[in-house]
């Protein structure tokens, strides 16, 4: 490939790089203005007159009538739900992967496709369902029923995904490993989960952020204010005739940040973790 | 150390059969290679006997025990893959001890046993390298030194020098034997390459199509091929094969071709078959009843010797030649060989099977 | 243990005697705390209303030495479906507070019990009788009324000194006041919004039901009140068009708004300092009669589950206590139901309170029937039609008539489920045979016997898909075969299929039509797949090269998108479109364009969409294709170069190719994701105009939980959904490979 392009041709293409940045960052930065400023007043274009973090101030600050801080447990409960359906979910996903990707068993075309027509149920008949089988298992008002329905549901494209990226780990490894004396537990976690990283880093951000952005469930099973995640604390900004934008968008962009700083950290894997499977 | 036994072994992959039958038994402390063309069932053979396939009939014992039902693990055998199968997240240290630490041996030994397989390999300076980091060389013998750590009953290689080029190759073959004369353990070595198989094996066994064409010593192989597709794999640059028809000329037989005349003191089967001849038994002669004439097309010198490719009839042929013999030939011209008659290999025309006299001699 | 043996009986005796009153002692306080009855009380007000009444909850649960309350807020959002999932299964509360229209809905339902007779009728007469009268379903008492909610007139007294005394003198100080270059109008209200309508319409005598109480929309009173209204907003142009979100809020602290028709919640939004007044609606001239608001009263209702119906009780009425109305009137500045609080200094003495109270005589309870839930989407279109001006009073109201029969008609009859049962039985049967047939094959046995671990590995996976993906599937299939009315489900066999499929009651074309509605969403997921594709693979290519200067910055900015979560990313995409004050518009009028009503026709508010979802969807594609763009090896593109293709050939015959097997999945899930992308269409345009751009997904939404509860319907619809998107996967997995079957 020539290693230059003209320089009309160069000139173009930032040009067009520069469009796509400005419609990618504008609708941010409306966010960004909206959480700034103070009062809800009236403004047509983008400029801060008065920067003020009071929107943060009163969003974090948030404390029940017991005085308990009550943000600062929301952002627990988010963090754990997420952090346990990240972890559910590569473990639901890794070994459903792995097993699609290294045996060919009676059944495995079968769960194949299944995979693939699971991400064409509509979610509109599931919720009254999940919330009778919740019950059923006296799931209900705990945070593991919540935990195993996120990870559920990340679930499919997880392993659609990893099981593309485990297909490009050459099967003589784990045959060596197997003469080598190695169990297939000990194949499973010893070669494949070390050369899968890239794979199950995307699918950790996956399960990560169902997880962490869902709040109709959550706002149906938990029983317990203290118990509720922030997605489902910041719907009081933005209830019924009252709506508080600059509140919702300074707790939209405190919720959005940790995926958007995840989603940086692994951008790089992203590229690799997503096609590794379909072009070799 | 251990023998190999495999007893009526096939495979089968769905309604195709891959192997009908193999028996083979493989002693002690022998180098075995198993050697055919792609596809003829020699790494399923191999893979068998490491247990990472399922054999659909017959039955393999190492060390006379049957090991069929046994987990790889179970068998202790190891193997050194063509794409040397090193772990790509583990240093070469971590590679060697792999199994070691997953039986579980004291890091002590370990630790021990790491360096004096490194040691023997010279790998010593490479021990905290991954496996990236190494040329084609070295990741063969971290190979080598995985597999020689475990201390294994059997070893198996699956063309494991297939990958390197040729220079290296050579030096990595005479490694190799080197280390099976110091190690003395049951080998089984799987190649396409029949000068591999030649320079390794104590024992060759040629496979053609899930068939065992010929067990043998290379030397055996070399001689008394069994029949005309071990005649045509083994040697190089390989045999000359001339359709020739036979007759009886009192008590012996005649042969006749195109370009050959040749009368045999013994009585061979009546009618057409193949005469093999290797091309360093094709001796140039001045002589004008020299059975063989056939015109010269190209010489191609190769230092000392040199390859003389011609016709006899319309069959183009090889001799291998000293160069300054073959310097006295011109493109074009009239060339005539004498042949020893040990050296002529008769085969059946349809089943490529190796022909001999009628007894007579017995 | 030792010593103990070895000491005297009595000794031993009175140590055991003392260790039982300790066990006593220790265990008999905790027990006695539980021996208070536990409630639960849900509740969604938010700030100084929700401090005020866990002040009173805990006020009540110190005093009481029997009763423990234990409050819950559930957001607003999810209040109604979470109420209806918990109560039938027992893990409702005891009480819950919210407004009271849905009484009719939960009594029919069975989650609502009445408390008629539980109150002494002398206690009740501290209530105005307004609100009393809205907790009235089905001359039951159905629960306590808290506070109340109507609208009057606010007005910025720098603009309007005096509020005026009829809509006449408003229409010409408005008029006086509008600008609309410079975004100011005279008077601002939700014109497209029944619930503000409604105080127009009873103020020209209108009328929501017949005389035996069915929806009856088109009266020649209602059509005046319409025909007013539009004439305020197109006519005279002293209101804005469409007013959406919290636009009035903005305008009014502004001072762009001189006037404005909201309720007490608008109190609380109104900005320190701004010099504002509260007055009674003006009279109507045309009527002579004041516009009749509708009120809306926050109630306290019993669950019909709840186990302590007499406990219960007496916790509604201590909430409802002068006392803690007092509270929730001064600290949760609540519009409170009791008469003597508003008698009290504090209260009366509040300009603001006087006039709510005021007009509350002049106004109309919501109504509070099931069947009041078949108006509001018909008149809220028919409102939206005539204020953008696609149609007149009368013709709008007559198609909200037509569209209200519509929807009323009964459940389909109940079916024999015995024929089903026997198909259903049959297919089974039939599976299993045919399972146990491979079962039965030897190489079936021992290919399974040889891959046990396989089935280890696959185990847990699909455990949990089974049991939390699958079966709530089929279990919410199943709901497709019945009818839901009034908390109940009956049997009617494949009539919702029927329906949805023959499509009887509207035309092909109309946006109700599930033809309509497919052909919408096929041609809404093609050209956003499509997009997805051209821009991804687009910026992929843009950015592949090594030397494109700052490729690591684009990239890594390019993901952005993708990390915003989507309901907020809609929800901001939904502000920049609109029509007065979105960003779309500034831009477009920069350029000197005319502004366009970006949600009033077809087109441009299904562009709406589409931009909103091209800008999220576009980042998926552009990461795949950068992935598979690494795994091309460069040699190839050399030699095609070599052979003297141009770059443009290049990408066709050489990168193109190699690209597909990448893209190809990627292109079949995005498919699939953007035929349900319900989170766009549900919050960008909402359908809007007149629900044509719904796609099926939203659709089925709606018709599960916006519109009257058909749950069987909405699951048809699901169903319906799933076998389109299997079809075509079953399509694609054909054209990519054809040797399979």
């Amino acid at each position: 490939m020539e290693k230059r392009a003209s320089f009309g041709r160069q000139a173009l293409r930032q040009l067009i790089l520069l469009i796509v940045s400005v419609i990618v960052i504008y609708p941010v930065l409306w966010v960004v203005q909206t959480a700034m400023t103070p009062a809800q007043e009236f403004r047509r274009e983008i400029a801060v007159s008065s920067w003020s973090f009071d929107n943060f101030r009163d969003v974090v600050s948030t404390k029940d009538a017991r005085g308990r801080w009550l943000f600062g447990r929301q952002l627990w409960n988010s963090l754990a739900v997420a952090g346990v359906t990240t972890l559910f979910g590569i473990f639901l996903a890794l070994t459903g992967a792995y097993a699609l990707s290294r045996f060919d068993f009676p059944g495995r075309e079968t769960g194949l496709a299944t995979l693939l027509v699971t991400q064409m149920f509509p979610g509109v008949v599931m919720a009254i369902p999940i919330y009778i089988i919740l019950d059923k298992l006296k799931l209900l008002n705990s945070m593991w029923g919540l935990t195993l329905v996120y990870s559920t549901t990340a679930i499919p494209f997880c392993i659609w995904m990893l099981k593309g990226y485990i297909d490009t780990i050459p099967k003589d490894l784990e045959e060596a490993a197997l003469l080598d004396g190695a169990t297939r537990w000990q194949i499973f976690t010893r070669i494949a989960l070390p050369l899968a990283r890239p794979a199950i880093a995307v699918t950790a951000l996956f399960s990560f952020m169902t997880a962490w952005n869902e709040f109709i469930l959550a706002a149906t099973f938990l029983n317990q204010e203290t118990a509720y995640t922030l997605p489902v604390a910041i719907q009081r900004y933005v209830e019924s005739e009252k709506t508080a934008w600059g509140h919702f968008a300074a707790a939209a962009i405190l919720v959005s940040l940790p995926v958007v700083a995840l989603f940086f950290a692994l951008q790089r894997h992203l590229v690799g973790g997503l096609t590794a499977g379909s072009v070799k | 150390m251990a023998s190999v036994t495999l007893r009526g072994v096939g495979k089968d992959f769905g309604a195709t059969t891959i192997l009908p039958s193999i028996d083979l038994e493989i002693a002690d402390g022998t180098f075995l290679v198993l050697v055919g063309p792609s596809g003829c069932g020699k790494s399923t053979v191999l893979r068998i006997v490491a247990g990472l396939e399922a054999a659909t009939r017959g039955d393999v014992a190492i060390d006379g025990e049957s090991v069929t039902d046994k987990k790889p693990r179970d068998r202790d055998v190891a193997m050194v893959f063509q794409s040397y199968a090193l772990y790509p997240h583990m240093t070469v240290r971590e590679n060697l001890a792999f199994a070691l630490r997953l039986r579980k041996d004291p890091q002590a030994a370990i630790d021990a046993r790491v360096a004096e397989v490194g040691e023997m390999l010279g790998l010593g300076a490479l021990l905290e390298r991954f496996p990236r980091q190494l040329s084609g060389g070295q990741r063969q013998r971290v190979a080598m030194g995985r597999a020689i750590v475990r201390r294994p009953r059997v070893f198996l290689f699956d063309e494991p020098l297939s990958t390197l080029d040729a220079a290296l190759r050579g030096k990595l073959r005479v490694e190799l034997k080197r280390l099976h004369q110091q190690l003395k353990s049951t080998m089984i070595y799987v190649t396409h390459d029949q000068i591999e198989a030649m320079t390794l094996a104590d024992q060759i066994v040629v496979l053609n199509g899930g068939v065992i064409q010929q067990h043998g010593t290379p030397d055996e192989l070399y001689r008394r091929p069994a029949n005309r597709f071990v005649a045509g794999f083994i040697g190089s640059p390989p045999m000359n094969f001339l359709d020739v028809e036979i007759a009886k000329d009192g008590d012996g037989s005649a042969m006749r071709a195109p370009g050959l005349e040749l009368r045999l003191p013994e009585r061979w089967p009546e009618g057409p078959a193949v005469l093999g001849l290797r091309p360093n038994d094709l001796v140039p002669s001045d002589d004008a009843a020299a059975p063989l004439s056939g015109e010269v097309d190209v010489v191609e010198p190769i230092g000392w010797e040199a390859h003389l490719h011609g016709r006899i009839g319309e069959t183009p042929v090889c001799a291998q030649l000293t160069a300054d013999v073959a310097r006295r030939y011109e493109p074009a011209s009239t060339i005539r060989f004498d042949i020893a008659p040990r050296a002529l290999h008769l085969f059946d025309r349809d089943s490529g099977a190796r022909l001999s006299a009628e007894a007579q001699d017995a | 243990m030792l010593d103990d043996e070895r000491r005297p009986a009595s000794v031993r005796t009175s140590r055991r005697f003392a260790f039982a009153l300790a066990l006593l002692v220790v265990g008999g306080f905790p027990s006695l705390v539980t021996a208070r009855t536990t409630l639960t009380l849900w509740h969604s007000y938010q700030g100084d209303e929700r401090k005020a009444l866990e002040t009173s909850v805990a006020r009540l649960n110190e005093r009481s030495t029997t009763i423990r309350v234990n409050s819950l807020w559930v957001p607003y959002s999810a209040f109604i479906r979470r109420l209806n999932q918990a109560i039938p299964r027992g893990h409702g509360p005891d009480l819950f507070i919210f407004a009271h229209e849905h009484i009719g809905n939960w009594v029919e339902s069975g989650r609502l019990q009445p408390i008629e007779g539980a109150v002494p009728t002398s206690e009740l007469d501290r209530f105005f009788p307004e609100t009393l009268a809205a907790l009235r379903y089905d001359d039951k008492l159905c629960g306590l009324p808290l506070a109340f909610k109507n609208l009057v007139l606010f007005y910025n007294r720098k603009l309007v000194p005096t509020p005026p005394k009829s809509f006449d003198e408003l229409i010409r100080i408005a008029k006086r006041l509008t600008r609309h270059e410079e975004h100011r109008y005279g008077l601002v209200f939700k014109s497209t919004d029944f619930y503000v309508h409604a105080a127009f319409l009873f103020g020209f005598g209108g009328t929501l039901f017949d005389e035996r109480g069915r929806p009856r929309l088109d009266t020649p009173e209602n059509v005046r009140s319409l025909e007013f209204v539009r004439d305020l907003v197109r006519r005279e142009q002293i209101v804005p068009r469409n007013v959406a979100g919290d636009l009035i809020t903005k305008l009014f602290n502004a001072g762009l708004a001189a006037m404005v028709i909201n309720g007490p919640w608008f109190l609380g939004e109104i900005k320190a300092g701004l010099d504002f007044g509260v007055a009674p609606l003006p009279v109507l001239s045309q009527s002579g009669r004041p516009p009749r608001p509708f009120v809306t009263v926050d109630g306290i209702f019993l669950s019909a589950k709840s186990n302590h119906r007499a406990a219960a009780i007496e916790v509604m009425r201590a909430l409802t206590s002068d006392d803690a109305a007092f509270l929730r009137a001064t600290l949760g500045k609540q519009l409170v139901a009791n008469r003597a609080v508003h008698r009290r200094p504090e209260v009366r003495d509040d300009p603001k309170a006087r006039v709510f109270r005021q007009q509350l005589r002049d106004t109309v309870p919501m109504p509070n029937v099931p069947a009041m839930r078949f108006v509001w989407e018909p008149a809220n279109r028919a409102l939206r039609k005539v204020m953008r001006g696609a149609a007149e009073p009368r013709a709008a109201l007559t198609e909200a008539q037509k569209r209200i029969r519509m929807l009323m008609q009964p459940p389909p009859p109940p079916a024999n489920p015995v024929p089903y049962a026997i198909v259903l039985g049959l297919l089974l049967l039939g599976a299993v045979a045919l399972w146990i047939r491979r079962l039965a094959q030897p190489q079936m046995r021992r290919a399974m016997r040889e891959n046990r671990a396989a089935y280890a590995f696959a185990a847990p996976a699909t455990i949990t898909l089974l049991g939390l993906l699958i079966t709530p599937f089929v279990m919410g299939a199943v709901v497709a075969f019945f009818a839901y009315r009034n908390g109940a489900f009956t049997f009617v066999g494949a009539r919702n299929f029927v329906d949805v499929l023959l499509s009887r009651e509207v035309g092909l074309t109309d946006p109700l039509s599930f033809y309509y509605t497919f052909a919408v969403t096929v041609l809404w997921t093609a050209l956003n797949v499509a997009a997805h594709l051209v821009i991804g693979v687009a910026l992929a290519m843009a950015l592949r090269d090594k030397w494109v200067k700052l490729r690591a910055f684009y990239r890594v900015l390019f993901i952005l998108p993708w990390a915003v979560p989507n309901y907020i990313t809609a929800l901001v995409w939904r502000g920049i479109f609109d029509e007065e004050f979105g960003s779309m518009n500034a831009l477009l009028q920069a350029l000197g364009a005319e502004p366009v009503n970006w949600f009033s026709h077809f087109w441009t508010s299904f562009a709406a969409n589409m931009v909103t979802n091209m800008w999220l969807g576009f980042p998926f594609m552009m990461v795949v294709t950068l992935g598979a763009l690494q795994a091309i090896p460069s040699d190839l593109e050399e030699a095609a170069a070599v052979d003297g293709a141009s770059a443009a050939q290049r990408f066709r015959h050489v990168v193109l190719p190699l690209l597909a097997p990448a893209l190809i999945p990627a292109v079949i899930m995005g498919t699939v994701w953007t035929f349900n992308m319900f989170n766009v269409i549900y919050l960008v345009s909402g359908g809007e105009p007149d629900g044509s751009t719904e796609i099926l997904i939203s659709e089925a939404y709606k018709w599960a939980f916006d519109r009257y509860e058909r749950y069987g319907y909405a699951s048809a619809y699901a169903l319906l959904i799933f076998f389109i998107l299997l079809g075509y996967s079953r399509l694609t997995r054909r054209l990519r490979e054809p040797g399979r079957t």
